[in-house]
């Protein structure tokens, strides 16, 4: 069997990508190959299927109507296990092999393992699966204590879900809060509000080893603590799935390596998403940006360029936005400067009482990042203006003062500059 | 699907300082909508004398419905508006992320995100505005609304894929039919002989005869529009001295020249524009010599020194850009406005002829072509390539530099580079 178009793995990435092929060519035959049981979902929206706040029924972002309406074939439990490039085709898990003109990588990507000794005996979760979140579900409901390891967004937010639940919960980290995205200042105040919500979280310490116990588990940490709760919930980050490319050629590093148009090394191949490494938007070196924006940048790209149309990819930008016990912590781009000095300029402020943080970093005079907690604004304006490198200059200390107003007031400048004044207001 | 809808539209920066009547009339008609109310956002910017309003632009693509990881968020294709089904709202506002005009709003007491549905057609917020800013338009006004009618309507007679047919068009519907249309012998002739209002004069005095006419129209009190639409060889060889003294003694009239960079109408000879190592019938590829020798005339600067009023360059590839240079041109009134225009041609550069937008793009993204504008001697770059690609992306999609060798490229990118050098320090002065 053979088709087109064959798309491996249909989360955003794989479905940004579809809807970029269809738009271009509505009759090249398409095949959509998952390896899960279920129609395309978000991994995004797991913590919330965890909560309850979603239905697992509903939370498909595709059904099968729309996948025969637009003319795609969509297989189900069909893991690849071979990449064949040269002969271009696919070996999947049953032995069947797919033919491709095109063939799009989005396998996405895995929790990473952590590396405690004494953790392969004992049972513990992770969060990547429609399956993971049922079963976590489950877990949670005879638990009355869990234990989080490490504290990226997922890891936060499923401690917030259990301590909501009245689960009493810890949560154990090496370094401190959402350290990849917030700096000492900022991270304190979040870890704030979780402990007074009665979170417990330890930080600075790192775990010995993990052992059962009856029932549940005891986390033995370095700091000679040791931590009884009914079950274990590892959040330590996540790596590229790429086991099936063994032998295939394909250059890749941390993920699959890509270029602008998203194509790999090897001809007729592009990746997307959370497998790929694309440029980044300030450096345009590689680096891999796990996050859902990317992933339908990317698919988007790839699919353009796999329907012949020649569309480069801007670069990635980190970017997240994470609620939680009514608090919203926002984090856009870099968080220093380039180099301190050298035309950077770094404005922060930090209200105790209010729970409310803001930081905006520029190179010469152009916004490259920005920090908030508990601030009222539209984070996709800011992401508007470090995209369109909007020269701010002179207006960075009212935009400081006011993000919200400031910052839409700059995009309307900006979008004015690129909008025709075609007729005179009197003649229309 | 429908190509078009029912759009807002705001009279951009156009508020009184203290007026908040749009947002109070959005926040009551839904205020018993359990999901959050208040879309339309005034904008109010006292330090910089600014006063606007901004909503969501129900945008075609929507980036909010393209990330939401709930799937709440469609775009309707009965009336173009895009809503967000609350109960499938998970409040995880990665839409407000991904939105970048604002759209979309995040309500943290509900925990959902929120945006403008236009009040299902009839959008209370226009209703409220005294000041004329907000108005609601019906689909089918809007294209009429935003420019002239086509005066080529019926069809006309050169060859498919012709860059310059696509530009006269564009060219009168944001002019308008009123404007007073000059040419010269070449391809436009055969196009807009079915416009009225249409003088093709020689190939030298295309320039002194619409001075001629303006200053006749102008003694009789009238101001009217004139519009030069001539090509290379009119404009930069045959008719340049007329250009030139027009130029210099400050004629307002808009003189927008076609650059197919050849004689193309009588058969694909070499003028002063064609470029360095470009085959034409009169630069053949021979044993000693292989295309044309010499770099090519670089007009607009010649122009813009002549210290007239308006200077552009543009291409049909960037066509906002255009529109913009040729609004820009036509409110000039002290002086000459001068628009020059690079015009793909698919039988004289030979390439496919459904490959004209991309050859003009290929052209800017390659600064072969950079899009730049000069206000009475004010250099601005248009529109800048975040990465300049190689000038072989340009002369490998047509035919007639399909003979470069490596050193030739090596040549073309070299004089390309020193060219846009000159116009980027312009720029930075």
């Amino acid at each position: 069997m053979s088709c087109k178009y064959l798309i491996i793995g249909s989360s955003h990435a794989g479905l940004a990508a579809l809807d970029a092929i269809r738009v271009r060519d509505s009759e090249g035959s398409i095949i959509l190959v998952s390896r899960e049981e279920y129609m395309p979902y978000s991994p995004t929206i797991l913590p919330y299927v965890v909560s309850g706040k979603s239905d697992p029924e509903k939370i498909y972002l595709r059904n099968e109507a729309d996948m025969e309406r637009v003319g795609v074939e969509f297989r189900r439990k069909a893991r690849v296990v071979k990449l064949n490039a040269t002969d271009r085709n696919i070996t999947l898990e049953s032995g069947e092999n797919l033919g491709y003109e095109k063939l799009l990588l989005a396998t996405g990507a895995a929790p990473v393992p952590p590396p405690f000794q004494g953790l392969k005996d004992v049972p513990y979760q992770v969060l990547r699966t429609l399956d993971d979140a049922l079963e976590l579900r489950r877990t949670m409901e005879g638990a009355h204590s869990a234990v989080v390891l490490g504290a990226g967004f997922i890891g936060m937010h499923a401690a917030e879900i259990m301590a909501k639940a009245g689960k009493k919960v810890t949560v154990v980290v090496r370094s401190r809060v959402l350290r990849g995205y917030f700096n000492e200042e900022c991270s304190s105040l979040i870890t704030q509000i979780f402990s007074a919500h009665g979170v417990r979280i330890i930080t600075g310490t790192g775990v010995s080893r993990v052992e059962k116990s009856n029932g549940g588990c005891v986390v033995c940490l370095e700091s000679g603590e040791d931590l009884y709760s009914d079950f274990l919930l590892a959040s330590t980050g996540v790596k590229p799935c790429t086991d099936y490319l063994i032998g295939s050629g394909i250059e890749k590093n941390e993920g699959i390596l890509v270029d602008r148009k998203m194509r790999t090394n090897t001809k007729h191949i592009y990746a997307a998403g959370d497998v790929a490494e694309g440029p980044d938007f300030f450096t345009s070196e590689p680096q891999v940006i796990p996050l859902l924006t990317n992933a339908v940048a990317q698919g988007k790209i790839a699919g353009a360029n796999m329907a012949g149309e020649e569309v480069e990819y801007e670069g990635g930008i980190s970017m997240n936005t994470f609620n939680f016990f009514g608090n919203r912590v926002l984090s856009i781009g870099l968080s220093e400067p380039f180099q301190t000095g050298n035309g950077g300029q770094v404005l922060e402020e930090r209200d105790d009482e209010k729970k409310r943080f803001k930081r905006l970093v520029f190179q010469e005079d152009k916004l490259i990042g920005a920090r908030f907690l508990n601030v009222e604004l539209n984070p996709g304006v800011i992401v508007y203006l470090i995209k369109k490198q909007v020269n701010i200059g002179p207006y960075a200390e009212i935009l400081f003062q006011q993000p919200k107003e400031i910052s839409h007031w700059l995009m309307l400048e900006m979008e004015k500059k690129e909008t025709v004044p075609l007729r005179n207001k009197e003649k229309r | 699907m429908k190509s078009f809808w029912d759009t807002f539209r705001i009279e951009y920066g156009g508020c009184p300082p203290d007026c908040s009547a749009c947002i109070e009339a959005c926040v009551t008609e839904r205020k018993d909508d359990m999901w959050g109310g208040g879309c339309i956002k005034p904008i109010h910017v006292p330090e910089v004398n600014f006063h606007g309003v901004t909503v969501c632009h129900q945008c075609s693509q929507p980036a909010c419905k393209e990330v939401c990881p709930a799937g709440a968020i469609q775009k309707s294709e009965i009336d173009g508006i895009v809503r967000i089904e609350g109960e499938k709202c998970v409040g995880c506002a990665l839409c407000t992320l991904a939105c970048p005009y604002g759209g979309v709003d995040y309500n943290a007491d509900k925990n959902k995100a929120f945006k403008c549905d236009v009040c299902g057609g009839e959008p209370k917020c226009v209703e409220a505005c005294k000041y004329g800013v907000l108005s609601f338009m019906k689909s089918r006004p809007v294209y009429g609304a935003l420019c002239h009618e086509d005066v080529f309507v019926p069809g006309v007679a050169l060859c498919a894929g012709c860059a310059a047919e696509h530009a006269i068009r564009f060219v009168m519907r944001i002019i308008g039919k009123e404007a007073l249309l000059f040419t010269s012998p070449g391809c436009a002739p055969l196009m807009v002989g079915r416009f009225e209002r249409v003088a093709v004069t020689l190939m030298t005095n295309v320039a002194s005869t619409m001075t001629g006419v303006k200053r006749y129209f102008r003694k009789m009190g009238r101001d009217v529009v004139t519009v030069a639409f001539a090509g290379d060889g009119a404009t930069a060889d045959v008719g340049f001295q007329s250009l030139s003294g027009a130029a210099e003694r400050g004629e307002n009239i808009i003189y927008i020249c076609y650059d197919n960079e050849a004689y193309m109408n009588t058969g694909i000879q070499r003028s002063s524009t064609t470029p360095l190592r470009a085959w034409t019938n009169t630069t053949p590829l021979g044993k000693s010599r292989q295309g044309k020798q010499q770099p090519p005339k670089y007009l607009p600067l010649i122009m813009a020194f002549h210290g007239i009023s308006y200077t552009a360059t543009a291409t049909t590839a960037y066509l906002d850009d255009f529109a913009k240079k040729i609004a820009k041109a036509k409110e000039v009134k002290d002086g000459m406005s001068y628009i020059h225009l690079l015009c793909p041609c698919p039988t004289g550069w030979r390439f496919p002829t459904a490959s004209t937008i991309e050859v003009a793009r290929k052209a800017v993204q390659t600064n072969y072509f950079p899009l730049w504008e000069a206000e009475k001697g004010k250099f601005v770059l248009t529109h800048q390539t975040r990465f300049q690609r190689p000038i072989k992306e340009f002369t490998k999609l047509m035919g007639r530099f399909s003979h470069l060798t490596e050193e030739d490229l090596a040549e073309v990118q070299e004089m390309v580079n020193a060219r846009f050098a000159t116009i980027k320090g312009l720029a930075e002065l």
